[in-house]
């Protein structure tokens, strides 16, 4: 069969991946713990040791270079985990952040004896990672970092305040991003910093979330000293070590998200299927299809990255398609199964809530839609 | 053989198919004229979609879809478009010994074709010897003489003879050559009859066709809007420059993208044995034509008064895509069949296949 090549890629599983795939299947057969607790602050101890007993067994990292810990395989394996994680108890893995963001900050930009301190413990998850961007004055606008940090002589200094900071309460570090020159509003003058969240002068505050838990926090910082060797990247261009991973992320997420969607939706219609009318069948069939469509632009994502044609701003698509299948699907479940005659708190009122923070974290919709229309359309930007 | 082939038969359709007289067709409900089959027999319409060893070009399902989404992009007359998905692979799948000859015609435009498929009911059936047609929408060009229909399990290539009632209907898309064929047809004079496995591909192909015309419109009124939102300027600056529009140009783009990767998915699967493939369509039928006639209503809103003329024209992609919509069962029945898969498949507490 001849073709023509102007569609996109999908990602391909090759043999080395499907085998793959039968081993992490098999081994989570054996040792899936169960469901987690629902206290946060167990769940995270036991997410934790789910990634410890994850990354013996050889799974965490794969598609890092063996000289670093992982396996040199490509992002397919990172996929392949991600699936079969998503059919497990706990499809979530508590140092994410440290894998999917900070790490490859640190591969593309970060010194080796960095890679060398700090791998390690990302990949057993011994060591907790979170990050420290947004501000109360640098949310959406990030350039607006005011936390400032002053070289004095033998460490840098850090004074200011985080905020919307995940798992800020339970991180033992944190990719930080300080001012080491220029005037909030300028993203030049950012540096990338490596804090101690142990360290003197860092202070944690839980913030509550719309279901009152903690997931993330603000971070205070009183002349928090950080060594020179902890800077990712070069002093400055801390913008750049922090954005070129952003994409890199994305994929493999929307990919562990589209995978909980579609077993929540499974789980919702196996519960309820006496109870579906046609009017019902016909609205999670709408559900179904939009998520099979979300699967197959990951797996798009995931190809283009792998063949490094991932066009910058593209993945503010897949968010886009993530935020309007998590929202459609989470308000659906609430008015076709939720107990809203008994005005009760169950599942599906708790999703809804949850389903909220999608719009909102990692860059609001608003923020995606400014970056389709100036870096992909090319529209001008405007002001209004 | 490769990009060359997508960007010829692309420029054809567009020099073919005249701005002016699109809307003059729509007007009057008639379909275009003649020379634009002739325009499109040349760049090897009939051959699109047919094997190799059937002696078409062999191309895959993606090059295919690529091919009707090109098609979207320049508004293709319907009858040509399933001239291309329906009546030439028939034709050639069937094997008769006159296929060639009837292919042959058509091309030096001496017989005039179009098809169409169903979704819906059940406009395909044998009654005896005979093939009951029972309200089967077609498209047909100018002077067409023969139509072909695929259905999920039996698909025919008939004469419009005399036994049959061909009835025009006013159209969502006018201009198309819409009617509505029905009537007894002995077995032995069809001009192709497919059945089984093969008749379910070529209507699953029919409709990933359907699906990537649908996206070329999308394409093409998001494409339109952007550069219409750079240009056009009020309150002293483009209108681009408003979030109220960038954002509305953003969301049409996050509904064409993913289209493309679902084609682009749907039609590998449409080429190996993966049983995922039934997903990928059922899927694809629902969200695609949905998506695109949200980009084709936020591109007439993008585009103010100027998109709701009948000159601009922006109404005929909009058309085609209702049209395409309606022809592939209409919404709630493509979220039904969706749903009704999606039930079956944790039935087998396989959940969908994350695999």
């Amino acid at each position: 069969l001849i073709g023509l090549m102007s569609w996109p890629p999908t990602l391909v599983f090759s043999d080395r991946d499907e085998a793959l795939r039968a081993d992490i299947r098999r081994w989570i057969q054996d040792n899936d713990p169960g469901r987690p607790s629902e206290d946060l602050a167990e769940r995270v101890k036991q997410l934790a040791q789910w990634q410890a007993a994850l990354h013996a067994a050889g799974f965490i990292g794969l598609s890092w270079s063996p000289s670093e810990g992982g396996r040199g395989m490509g992002i397919s394996a990172e996929a392949v985990l991600a699936e079969e994680l998503g059919r497990s108890s706990m499809p979530e893995l508590i140092n994410r952040i440290a894998l999917y963001t900070v790490a490859p900050a640190m591969m593309m930009c970060g010194t080796p004896d960095l890679r060398r301190e700090f791998f390690p413990g990302m990949l057993n998850a011994s060591e907790i990672w979170c990050q420290g961007f947004s501000e109360p004055d640098a949310g959406s606008d990030l350039a607006g970092v005011r936390t400032r940090a002053a070289f004095d002589g033998s460490d840098y200094v850090i004074n200011g305040q985080k905020v919307w900071t995940s798992r800020g309460l339970w991180a033992r570090w944190c990719a930080l991003l300080a001012r080491t020159s220029g005037q909030p509003g300028d993203h030049r003058g950012l540096t990338l910093f490596v804090v101690d969240m142990e360290a003197a002068g860092v202070t944690v505050r839980p913030l509550h979330q719309i279901l009152h838990e903690p997931h993330f926090s603000e971070v205070f910082l009183d002349d928090v000293r950080v060594p020179p060797h902890h800077v990712i990247g070069d002093v400055d261009r801390g913008w750049t070590a922090a954005m070129s991973t952003m994409g890199y992320e994305r994929g493999l997420f929307v990919l562990e998200r589209q995978i909980g969607l579609t077993k929540r939706l499974n789980d919702l219609v196996l519960r309820h299927r006496d109870e579906l009318d046609a009017v019902a069948i016909e609205r999670i069939g709408a559900l179904f299809a939009q998520l099979e469509v979300l699967r197959a632009h990951t797996y798009r994502t995931l190809a283009e990255q792998e063949r490094g044609e991932l066009a910058r701003g593209a993945t503010s698509v897949d968010k886009l398609l993530l935020t309007e299948c998590y929202q459609h699907l989470c308000a659906e479940a609430f008015d076709l199964f939720g107990e809203q005659d008994a005005l009760a708190f169950d599942d599906r009122a708790h999703d809804l809530l949850e389903s909220r923070s999608v719009s909102i974290y990692s860059g609001t919709t608003e923020i995606q839609r400014n970056i389709i229309a100036t870096q992909l359309l090319g529209l001008p930007k405007g002001a209004g | 053989m490769s990009a060359e082939l997508l960007e010829a038969f692309e420029s054809a359709a567009r020099r073919a198919m005249v701005r002016s007289e699109q809307l003059a067709a729509a007007e009057h409900d008639e379909p275009v004229r003649p020379d634009v089959a002739r325009q499109m027999h040349a760049v090897g319409l009939l051959d699109i979609a047919v094997r190799e060893d059937r002696g078409g070009l062999g191309l895959d399902s993606t090059a295919v879809g690529e091919i009707c989404a090109a098609a979207g992009r320049a508004l293709l007359p319907s009858g040509q478009l399933h001239e291309l998905l329906v009546v030439a692979p028939l034709l050639a799948e069937a094997d008769r010994p006159d296929a060639a000859a009837t292919l042959a015609a058509i091309v030096r435009g001496e017989l005039g074709a179009g098809g169409g498929g169903t979704t819906t009911g059940n406009p395909l059936g044998r009654v005896g010897s005979r093939i009951r047609i029972d309200r089967a929408r077609v498209w047909l060009s100018r002077d067409a003489t023969i139509a072909g229909v695929v259905s999920p399990d039996l698909a025919v290539v008939t004469s419009l003879t005399t036994a049959l009632s061909v009835e025009p209907v006013r159209a969502i898309d006018p201009g198309q050559g819409l009617h509505v064929i029905s009537g007894d047809v002995e077995e032995s004079d069809l001009l192709a009859v497919v059945e089984g496995g093969a008749a379910r591909w070529l209507w699953q192909r029919w409709r990933f066709g359907l699906c990537s015309h649908a996206l070329g419109c999308a394409e093409e009124v998001s494409r339109i809007s952007t550069a219409y939102a750079k240009e056009r300027r009020q309150f002293d600056r483009p209108i681009g420059a408003f979030q109220a529009v960038s954002h509305i140009l953003a969301d049409m783009h996050a509904g064409v993208t993913p289209a493309v990767s679902a084609l682009a998915r749907a039609a590998i699967l449409l080429d190996s044995t993966d049983p995922r493939m039934d997903d990928a369509m059922t899927a694809a039928v629902e969200w695609l034509p949905a998506r695109a006639r949200l980009v084709c209503e936020q591109a007439i809103q993008v585009h103010g008064g100027t998109g709701f003329t009948w000159e601009y024209g922006l109404h005929l992609h909009y058309r085609r895509v209702l049209a395409v919509q309606a022809a592939l069962g209409g919404r709630r029945h493509a979220a039904a069949e969706a749903g009704a898969a999606l039930l079956a498949r944790t039935e087998a507490r396989q959940g969908p296949e994350v695999a």
